[in-house]
């Protein structure tokens, strides 16, 4: 009898500890789920989160670490006074949130363009391949207003990640009829160009984008000899073009120091050290690390363009700011390493300029500025 | 051998000096550049010396500067209604006079297309500051103090005498260094070159010189070379 008793308290025990595991086992879940929706919105402090969800401070702290390793959410601010996270997407750039909508138009597009590329090329399309097209279909049915389409490094892009191994699920949506047709007329255009290369190409001409066309030219001219005078002119000239076409906008002012810098260091050493081409790798690689920071700029301006990105200070802050950063302090220091190769190798003054009425205008104004006194 | 300290005013001039023109030309900025130049050529045997804090603080300044002008000058030929000297960084870091330097540039415009001026502007900087490195990294021998040590009483004091902060604190370098090395002055002789008459004209420094609180320092000779 005792031992029945004693037994059935045990099981009862048991029983009592394994339905509170169960409890909060899903209070906690919904607490993870309050909080993941909570981040949907905007990124938030531990304090927003908690107030938001009901839970209490040490709960949503120790839930966000969880979080955290399991790569659903990020840290984007860590400082003594406040810790920031957002919602960590892997189905877009930077995280960038996008409608259902606007997720369920690029599924049909991916999908879409995935089998009439395969039908017409005999062959799957590369990434780039479908993202150029999707850009394309997506601009001209004006259907970029859900699914935003960005400059990123190597020219316009969805928001929306492409993968080729994922089976897009496919729903029903509006204007299905134009984004099939507008998808054929695309695949028609681009399969006319032979490489990605030229399709990269054709679509920085379809655009008319001059700073992207100009980078392009430039990475060409540094896969030559830059022993060849003639090349090292042709590099001085688009180094100037591509200078003055970064973006002019306040918030650009800070990556177009740094592109002057670069843009005013390579001339120093085509005017000074005259050939090149033992630096060439240097020189790339700078150029590589001023580009990934003058694309991530275009990404964050042209996302801005979207009516749901407007608020640009915010946009900046909360996507793109940790990016920029890294990549001026990458673009530093391969400038600080071509800097260094410079001076170590400047023994000789450059021939002086030839004289011309205009150049001597602007010499004369040039140095004004020179002479007056600083303060 | 003679010891030659740069002042600011001789190291731009020096870097200004860029073009391949005939003599008949020159006008008055080349011929700033040439004097400079020609000084600096002529006496290559002796030995130049400036001080950190023209080549820390003052140049580099100077350049930030212009380069920020140069970005307003980008910005009015991307948009012509811009207005120079609206900008953020242009507010934060531009005189008024850099402004107008930068709107006068772009008056230019009459007779360059924007993409002549561009690139004219890009490559004069560029010269121009290859000189600037070729000069520090190959024709000065020595920096000297370093903008630490630069004695701020010392500094107060040439203040009540000269009104420009940089000034200041470069003639205390000076100071400093010629006091210190006193061998400089026992063996050799140290000018002081510039270009800059109006706050290191010999009448001033002598004036300074007079001061009992500096009696204890050594001054340079002043050569203004123009």
């Amino acid at each position: 009898m005792y031992r029945t008793s004693s037994y059935l308290l045990k099981n009862a025990n048991i029983y009592k500890s394994f339905f509170s595991y169960i409890v909060m086992k899903r209070i906690r879940e919904e607490i993870i789920r309050k909080i993941l929706y909570s981040l949907e919105e905007k990124p938030s402090s531990i304090q927003e989160i908690s107030k938001k969800v009901g839970s209490n401070w040490s709960t949503t702290n120790e839930i966000l670490e969880e979080l955290k390793k399991d790569r659903k959410v990020r840290e984007i601010v860590s400082t003594e006074k406040i810790r920031l996270f957002k919602l960590a997407r892997d189905d877009t750039y930077l995280d960038i949130p996008i409608s259902n909508k606007g997720k369920q138009i690029g599924f049909y597009l991916f999908n879409k363009i995935k089998k009439e590329w395969a039908k017409k090329m005999g062959k799957p399309p590369m990434n780039t391949d479908v993202l150029k097209v999707a850009v394309d279909v997506l601009e001209k049915t004006n259907l970029s207003r859900e699914l935003p389409t960005v400059w990123y490094l190597f020219g316009k892009i969805p928001i929306l990640k492409y993968s080729p191994e994922v089976d897009y699920p496919i729903s029903d949506i509006e204007d299905s009829g134009r984004i099939d047709k507008e998808v054929s007329v695309s695949i028609k255009a681009f399969s006319t160009k032979r490489t990605v290369y030229e399709r990269m190409l054709q679509q920085y001409e379809t655009y008319n984008n001059e700073l992207y066309k100009s980078k392009e030219k430039i990475r060409d001219m540094l896969n030559k000899n830059l022993d060849d005078e003639k090349i090292l002119k042709e590099l001085e000239n688009e180094i100037a073009k591509f200078y003055f076409c970064i973006p002019t906008k306040d918030d650009a002012s800070g990556i177009a120091m740094i592109v002057h810098e670069f843009i005013i260091l390579l001339e120093k050493m085509i005017l000074s050290l005259k050939k090149l081409d033992r630096f060439k790798k240097e020189i790339t690689d700078a150029f590589a690390s001023i580009w990934e920071l003058v694309a991530i700029y275009m990404f964050f301006d042209s996302l801005g363009s979207y009516e749901q990105f407007k608020n640009r200070e915010d946009l900046r802050f909360i996507y793109f700011e940790n990016s920029i950063q890294y990549r001026i302090s990458n673009a530093k220091d391969f400038l600080s390493q071509l800097n260094s190769i410079y001076l170590n190798n400047l023994d000789n003054l450059p021939e002086k300029m030839n004289y011309s009425k205009e150049a001597e205008a602007v010499r004369n104004m040039f140095f004004e500025m020179g002479i007056e006194k600083e303060k | 051998m003679k010891n030659f300290f740069l002042d600011q005013s001789v190291i731009v001039g020096y870097a200004s000096f860029i073009f391949n023109e005939p003599e008949t030309i020159i006008k008055a900025i080349e011929r700033f550049g040439k004097t400079c130049t020609d000084f600096i050529e002529s006496n290559k045997k002796e030995q130049f010396v400036t001080c950190f804090y023209i080549i820390e603080n003052d140049l580099p300044k100077f350049k930030n500067r212009r380069k920020i002008a140069l970005q307003e000058i980008r910005k009015k030929l991307h948009d012509p209604s811009y207005e120079i000297g609206s900008s953020e960084m242009a507010t934060k870091y531009l005189y008024k006079r850099d402004i107008n330097w930068a709107n006068r540039i772009f008056s230019l415009l009459g007779i360059l297309s924007p993409k002549q001026l561009f690139q004219l502007l890009i490559k004069i900087d560029a010269v121009f500051s290859i000189r600037i490195d070729y000069l520090i990294g190959n024709i000065i021998d020595k920096i000297v103090i370093p903008i630490e040590e630069i004695n701020k009483e010392l500094g107060n004091i040439l203040r009540e005498f000269i009104d420009d902060y940089s000034d200041c604190n470069v003639f205390a370098s000076v100071l400093q260094y010629t006091t210190e090395s006193e061998s400089i002055l026992e063996t050799k002789k140290f000018f002081f070159l510039t270009l800059d008459k109006e706050h290191f004209n010999e009448n001033n420094i002598s004036f300074i010189e007079q001061e009992p609180r500096l009696k204890n320092y050594k001054f340079p000779e002043m050569e203004i070379l123009i």
